[in-house]
């Protein structure tokens, strides 16, 4: 090996080391960057899921006023608030439930919350009021 | 520092300038990057959500008021003032003069204006829904204006036309029972079951007058609902007497009737040949039995005496005209009209 073949072999030790710090800084860089557009995924995400929550429970207060179980009363920040996910389904009331083991087991406490008892009655979840029925009047 | 030192650390020195001008050139978009759908989701969230909680709020508050609303029409007989026919403890439907059926669609949107905050306009009752036309409500924040109608279709189970139905029934029923005595087992016979007298709970049958209040059970979404209405079953046309029993004693025929009016015409003859007649008056007793050479003759009577429905008059045949079998009919005389004799019995 001549002196110039020396010189190029002692540089190619150089430039690997130089490549090396450049990989690092640009796997650093692209990580902080995925990192970034994974935080940004899980943000919107979570901006999809609150408005799921929302709009659902929203949906389910509207259809219990549609069969005449939503009272003047109700505070529907509060039940809105209160609906949580349970196997992917937001529960507001008991109507929500989708089966029967979780209708009668009432995990999120839906029905005593509305002075109510969850029940499973031709595959849909029913509210029971447990508040003493006022008679008025005989029922044909 | 030889030249081999000075190319490696001139190599790290531009690697790193070169990044971070590269960052710093960037940062300013890395700054404003947002997450995917950030405006959109928070223009949901702050307009849009909140304008369909507001309208859940608003249907709800309509269709309490419209129960209520419907459940007071319907205690009221549907109307929000006295019936021109009259009241009892009910409002009256008809008088014997005229009808006087409620405006109930009228009533209804007045009534229901009067309690709710919105302006509804084209309130109506379609296939058991509520129909209304309600502005336009806009929610308006730093990112924008979201504007949503206000109008409402709302499931009530319910319809106006209800009473469309107790209308036709109630003039079936004055139609037939105004003629027909005894009224109660007339009105037994031809009302709906559902059509309680009086009251849905206690129901009790007043024979005191032909005034009979009735209660029918309904229904919404929400609850039941009584309608409380009267029904006038007196006439002002005089009424045939429908049934009548007669007896012969001492010279005298008893006769007994149901009928609730108070002067009544009653008229006899020998000419048996009238048996199976009935209609006008005129067309029955006239100057053909004088022809015939058969005797006729008739008797007014005022106030006779009668226990609830039942009326007796006493005709004397002292005179001796009659013999044999006679013919007798009776009329009700009101205003100076005269009923059709509906029928003629035999006394021995």
């Amino acid at each position: 090996m001549n002196k110039k073949g020396q010189t190029a072999s002692i540089n190619f030790f150089d430039v690997f080391l130089l490549l090396l710090f450049s990989v690092i800084f640009f796997v650093l860089f692209h990580f902080s960057l995925v990192l970034l557009e994974n935080n940004h995924e899980v943000k919107a995400a979570e901006n999809t899921g609150d408005f799921s929550k929302i709009f659902s429970a929203i949906t389910s207060l509207r259809s219990q006023l549609y069969t005449g179980k939503l009272s003047v009363d109700t505070n529907l920040q509060q039940r809105i608030q209160e609906s949580e996910l349970i196997e992917g389904v937001v529960i507001t009331s008991c109507f929500d439930y989708p089966r029967k083991d979780l209708c009668e087991a009432d995990p999120l406490n839906v029905g005593i919350k509305q002075i109510a008892k969850c029940k499973w009655d031709r595959n849909i979840c029913d509210e029971i009021s447990q508040e003493p029925v006022i008679p008025h009047g005989p029922l044909k | 520092m030889n030249k081999k030192g000075f190319v490696f650390w001139a190599g790290v020195i531009f690697i790193a300038i070169a990044f971070f001008t590269f960052i710093s050139l960037t940062s300013d978009e890395l700054k404003t990057m947002t997450v995917t759908g950030e405006w959109q989701a928070e223009f949901i969230n702050s307009l849009y959500l909140p304008a369909e909680e507001k309208q859940l709020k608003n249907e709800i508050e309509v269709m309490h008021q419209a129960h209520l609303t419907i459940k007071e029409l319907a205690q009221q007989g549907g109307f929000i003032k006295a019936s021109k026919c009259g009241k009892t403890t009910v409002n009256k439907w008809n008088s014997p003069k005229e009808e006087c059926f409620p405006d109930v669609n009228g009533n209804f949107a007045q009534t229901i204006k009067g309690k709710i905050n919105k302006n509804y306009n084209n309130l109506k009752f379609q296939d058991g829904l509520m129909l209304a036309e309600g502005p336009v409500d806009l929610i308006k924040n730093k990112l924008g204006s979201y504007s949503y109608s206000t109008s409402l279709a709302l499931p009530m189970k319910y319809s106006l036309d209800e009473y469309l139905l107790l209308f036709s029934i109630s003039r079936e029923l004055i139609q037939k029972c105004s003629v027909k005595v005894p009224l109660q087992s007339c009105l037994n016979d031809n009302k709906p079951a559902k059509w309680d007298y009086t009251s849905c709970s206690s129901p009790q049958f007043s024979s005191a007058s032909k005034v009979i209040p009735f209660c029918v059970e309904s229904s919404t979404v929400k609850g039941p609902i009584y309608y409380h209405f009267a029904l006038d079953f007196s006439s002002d046309q005089p009424q045939p007497v429908l049934t009548a029993n007669l007896k012969q004693e001492s010279g005298k025929i008893i006769i007994n009737f149901q009928h609730s009016g108070n002067k009544f015409k009653v008229y006899y003859t020998d000419g048996t040949y009238l048996k199976n007649k009935k209609g006008k008056v005129g067309e029955i007793f006239n100057q053909k039995i004088d022809a015939f050479g058969y005797f006729w003759d008739s008797k007014e009577f005022t106030v006779p005496i009668c226990n609830k429905e039942t009326c007796a008059v006493s005709l004397n045949l002292e005179d001796g005209k009659i013999q044999g079998e006679i013919l007798v009919g009776i009329t009700e005389l009101k205003e100076g009209k005269e009923s059709l004799i509906d029928q003629l019995l035999i006394v021995k």
